[in-house]
C-alpha cells in the first residue's frame, strides 16, 4: 500500500511541475511561490472544513517540526539558482544525490522518526548502481 | 560550483522538509501538519518575495490568473502530494521513499515528455531501469 502511495506521490509531482513551470513563467518565480502556497493553503481549509478538521497549535511541540513549509521554500530557490547555470538534467541528477545523502544519514541515525538501519556492502553497491543509471539518464 | 552546491541542498531540503512534515503529522495528524507546512511556507515566501521579487510585482496583471485559472492547478495538486507523503513517510524507509518517488517522476516524465512536448529520450528509459534494478537490490539487501 505505502509503496502505491510512494509512486503516487512522484506522478502527481511530475504534473505539478509542468503547472506550476507554466505558472512561474507567468508572473516570475517569487510571486509563483507566494501564489502556489496561497492556493494550496486555501484548497487544504476546504479539504478540512469537509472532513470537519481543526487546527490547534500546541505548545508542547518543539518550533523545529513546523519548520517544514519553510525549508520547502528553500527547495524552489536552490533549484531556480542552479537551473539556468548547470541545467535541468544536472539539477535533477544532483538533487536525488542530496536527497540520497540525507535519507541515508536519516535511516544511519534513526532521526525524524526512521526506523534505524545499518549500511551494509550490498546496500552501497545497489546504491553504485542507482548512481550509474542517474549518469545514463544525463548522458 | 556554487550551482552545484545549490543542486544538491535542493535535494537535501526536499528530504528534510518531508521527513520533518512526517515527524510532525505522526504528533499532530496529517491534516493539521499539512496546514502548518503551508502556512509557515506561504510567510517564508512572502518573505523572499518582499525582499527579491518586490520589482517585479509592478504592473503585475492580476487579470492573468483570471484568464488562465489552470495556472492554479499545481498548488491543489502540491496539497494532495503533501497528505499523501504525510501518510506514506512514517510507513517507508527514507532511502526507499526517494528511489520510488524519483522512478515514478522519472517514467511518467518520459510519458509527459512524448505525449505532450513529443520529445522521447531513450537514455533517460534506460538510466531508470537501471535505478529501478538498484532499487529491487537495495530493497533484498535490506530483509
Amino acid at each position: 500500500m505505502e509503496f502505491i502511495l510512494a509512486i503516487l506521490a512522484g506522478t502527481i509531482v511530475t504534473i505539478m511541475n509542468v503547472f506550476n513551470g507554466q505558472l512561474s513563467n507567468q508572473v516570475g518565480v517569487y510571486l509563483s511561490t507566494v501564489i502556489i502556497h496561497l492556493v494550496g493553503l486555501f484548497t487544504l481549509i476546504i479539504i478540512m472544513i469537509i472532513k470537519k478538521q481543526k487546527i490547534s497549535f500546541q505548545n508542547h511541540i518543539p518550533l523545529i517540526l513546523y519548520t517544514g513549509g519553510m525549508i520547502g521554500v528553500f527547495t524552489v530557490f536552490c533549484n531556480v539558482m542552479s537551473i539556468s547555470t548547470i541545467g535541468a538534467a544536472l539539477v535533477t541528477a544532483l538533487g536525488l544525490l542530496g536527497q540520497m545523502l540525507t535519507s541515508l544519514v536519516l535511516e544511519y541515525k534513526g532521526w525524524l522518526g526512521a526506523k534505524k538501519r545499518t549500511l551494509t556492502f550490498q546496500k552501497v553497491i545497489s546504491l553504485v548502481l542507482v548512481m550509474i543509471g542517474i549518469g545514463v539518464m544525463i548522458l | 560550483m556554487i550551482a552545484i552546491l545549490c543542486a544538491t541542498c535542493a535535494g537535501v531540503t526536499i528530504v528534510l522538509s518531508r521527513s520533518v512534515n512526517g515527524y510532525l503529522s505522526q504528533k499532530i495528524g496529517a491534516y493539521q501538519s499539512t496546514f502548518f507546512n503551508y502556512f509557515t511556507g506561504f510567510l517564508m515566501s512572502s518573505i523572499f518575495l518582499i525582499l527579491f521579487g518586490f520589482v517585479n510585482l509592478k504592473g503585475f496583471q492580476f487579470d492573468i490568473l483570471m484568464r488562465q485559472p489552470t495556472l492554479l492547478i499545481g498548488g491543489m495538486i502540491g496539497v494532495f502530494n503533501i497528505l499523501i507523503l504525510n501518510i506514506t513517510v512514517p510507513k517507508i524507509s527514507p532511502v526507499q521513499l526517494t528511489l520510488i518517488t524519483f522512478v515514478a517522476q522519472l517514467l511518467s516524465g518520459v510519458v509527459i515528455d512524448y505525449c505532450i512536448y513529443d520529445i522521447f529520450s531513450i537514455q533517460k528509459l534506460i538510466g531508470c531501469l537501471i535505478v529501478i534494478v538498484g532499487l529491487i537490490a537495495y530493497q533484498l539487501s535490506d530483509e
